[in-house]
């Protein structure tokens, strides 16, 4: 019989008190994988996801609204710009290129976006990353060309069961209950392939097309035809970079005369996501601070198991002392005993963790297109074996040291 | 050749700050392969003796040599690895581990002595105990003669030079006493262990060859009235 069956079987003969602190700890541990876990997808969707946008040019308003609406469709935008103005940005020798948007309308949930058709096969979602209609990516067909075309992003179509050919009738507004443009059959010809970007979560109809529905009225409709009349919601902008790939410290200057103006502004979104974790970070710290107090918690709750089980088991201590054990080896024991424990909780809780962040993920995916995934490893994974020991070695101490100190005379046998 | 040997052992506490000598023994022996009985009313030092000789207690005063080694020159880590080797306990109340089984209670004594814990050779020292139905029993599921057998093929598993065994029928009626105590001497003559055995009953005594009045050896009680 081997040392480690007789840990075994301790913790199996004790099957309770382990059972419940080995539950506890996965709880805290679960608590704290799942909030890194959320925490450090959050930032990387907030910051990974900005970088293939350099700026937005967008109306006056919160900046953050402005990034949220034309990165991550979400919110709404506070206004428009005049199209002249976006012809005067694109006009300084930074910007390298522009790709006007205008939002407002939806689709079963999910935003449609009039863009310019250079989105779709010049933008670059990601550091150099194009869109893909490339079965092998996910996608199918081809970009829009004509006024009644649209092109899905790969989870829309995928949501809604999306084929090529299928039409669909925009909703004017992202609100349930905004009135419909039910003369507008609008056909899909295209599908993205898979981005793994809020992008995949919206339906793309030329920039045109905006103008011309049904019902926006002969104002906006004049806006297809004259220039000078036409507004849009914003832009893409790429912004020269510098030889070794940083943006152009130019920028800086185009931005503040921009936002001199009363027309517009310039938003990066790198600059402003930080400022929405600075809003949140209160609600991330006291979570993380929570799930931190439930593993202290569930350390305190294997100390007193250990010190229980420790108490029914002096006579078997004193046994296996008088049976060769030494001081040292009913030590390691009890020490093992712990670190078995907390190893079996933090197990338990990367399991459960994971399974929160998939719940999560979920509920995350469908209310704001972000993509979290279960099968992130955060810093947590990566600390928590390490971390897991030292916790099982520095509980284990006080119960380890009293098993050091058990003495056998004292609790086998009596003197005659 | 002497695998007990003791010299000037002395073992005293101090109660109320008055010194109270439990051992005082100028000199003893027992040889290799040899069967003894100390006999002795309860309460006379014998227990205390055994666990000298064990390693389980350091006396004040003296020598105690098993196999030759000098136990009182040993640190305690180290008596505690000897006695693992050379040495087998029987304990009156068999203090077998609750949780364990009897063959997982024979296999743990094989652990602590640095053995491979040998499942077949603890079923065969089961076996040689009348136990092989009772290898997956539980100390509870037994009689206490039944127990006190695990206690004993616990004790040989190891395959020691020597079995102490302290009052192991303090439990039994009679009828179980005269069975343990052959079950005991036979099992070590087979295993060539030399045999201490400490009781105060005369019938466990009686079957010895070699008998030891404990009163006669320990000077501390010489000529003393012990309660029985």
């Amino acid at each position: 019989m081997s040392l480690w069956r007789i840990i075994l079987k301790s913790l199996r003969q004790h099957w309770l008190s382990t059972g419940m602190a080995v539950f506890s700890i996965g709880l805290g541990v679960a608590l704290l994988v799942s909030v890194v876990s959320l925490r450090e997808q959050a930032h990387r969707n907030f910051t990974e996801v900005g970088l293939g946008v350099d700026a937005v040019l967008g109306p006056k308003g919160s900046p953050l609204q402005i990034v949220l609406n034309a990165v991550y469709h979400l919110e709404e935008m506070p206004g428009k710009i005049k199209w002249t103005y976006y012809q005067k940005v694109l006009k300084d020798p930074l910007v390298v290129e522009g790709i006007p948007f205008c939002t407002g309308h939806s689709y079963a949930g999910f935003r449609v976006n009039a863009i310019d058709g250079r989105f779709l096969t010049d933008f670059e979602y990601l550091p150099d990353k194009h869109f893909s209609f490339r079965p092998e990516d996910g996608g199918q067909g081809r970009p829009f060309e004509g006024r009644d075309e649209a092109v899905a992003g790969w989870e829309v179509a995928k949501e809604l069961g999306l084929r090529i050919g299928n039409s669909f009738n925009p909703v004017c507004g992202v609100k349930a209950g905004d009135p419909v443009h039910i003369n507008d059959n609008i056909r899909f010809v295209g599908i993205l392939g898979r981005t793994g970007t809020p992008h995949d979560r919206a339906i793309y109809i030329p920039l045109t097309t905006f103008y011309a529905l049904e019902g926006h009225g002969t104002d906006v409709a004049r806006m297809a035809v004259d220039e000078e009349h036409r507004e849009i919601s914003g832009a893409y902008l790429k912004i020269r970079r510098l030889p070794g790939g940083a943006l152009n410290p130019g920028i800086m200057d185009l931005k503040y005369n921009v936002n001199q103006s009363p027309e517009a502004q310039i938003v990066v979104p790198n600059e402003v996501l930080p400022s929405l974790f600075s809003i949140i970070g209160w609600v991330d710290n006291t979570l993380l601070a929570i799930a931190l107090l439930v593993t202290l918690l569930s350390a305190l709750f294997l100390l007193v198991a250990l010190l229980a089980a420790l108490r029914e088991r002096r006579r078997d201590l004193a046994l296996m002392r008088s049976l060769g054990a030494t001081r040292r080896t009913v030590f390691g024991l009890v020490l093992s005993e712990s670190v078995v424990m907390a190893m079996l909780g933090g197990i338990l809780g990367l399991v459960l963790g994971h399974a929160i962040v998939a719940v999560g993920a979920h509920f995350i995916r469908v209310e704001t297109g972000l993509r979290f995934s279960e099968m992130y490893l955060s810093s947590a994974d990566v600390l928590l074996l390490p971390a897991i020991v030292v916790l099982g070695l520095v509980v284990g101490l006080v119960p380890a040291i009293q098993a050091y100190r058990t003495g056998v005379l004292k609790n086998l046998v009596p003197v005659s | 050749m002497a695998i007990i040997e003791l010299s000037n052992l002395e073992v005293w506490y101090t109660l109320d700050g008055e010194p109270l000598t439990i051992l005082d023994i100028p000199a003893w022996q027992v040889d290799d392969g040899d069967q003894v009985a100390l006999f002795g009313p309860s309460g006379c030092g014998k227990s205390t003796l055994l666990h000298v000789i064990a390693g389980l207690l350091t006396p004040n005063a003296g020598t105690v040599r098993v196999c030759g080694r000098e136990l009182t020159a040993m640190g305690e880590a180290e008596r505690d690895r000897f006695r693992a080797r050379h040495i087998g306990y029987i304990f009156q109340n068999f203090n077998l581990l609750q949780g364990y089984t009897a063959l997982e209670n024979v296999l743990v004594g094989m652990t602590f002595s640095h053995q491979r814990a040998d499942r077949g050779a603890a079923e065969a020292l089961l076996a040689e105990m009348g136990l092989s139905h009772r290898l997956r029993h539980y100390p509870a599921q037994m009689s206490i003669g039944e127990q006190q057998r695990v206690a004993i093929a616990r004790a040989l598993a190891k395959k020691p030079a020597l079995i102490l065994a302290d009052e192991p029928t303090g439990s039994l009626d009679p009828v179980h006493s005269s069975g343990v105590v052959a079950s005991l001497r036979a099992a070590c003559r087979k295993h060539g262990c030399s045999l201490l055995l400490v009781s105060h009953e005369k019938d466990v005594i009686s079957v010895f060859d070699r008998q030891v009045p404990f009163m006669e050896l320990n000077r501390a009680f010489a000529g003393k009235g012990v309660h029985a």
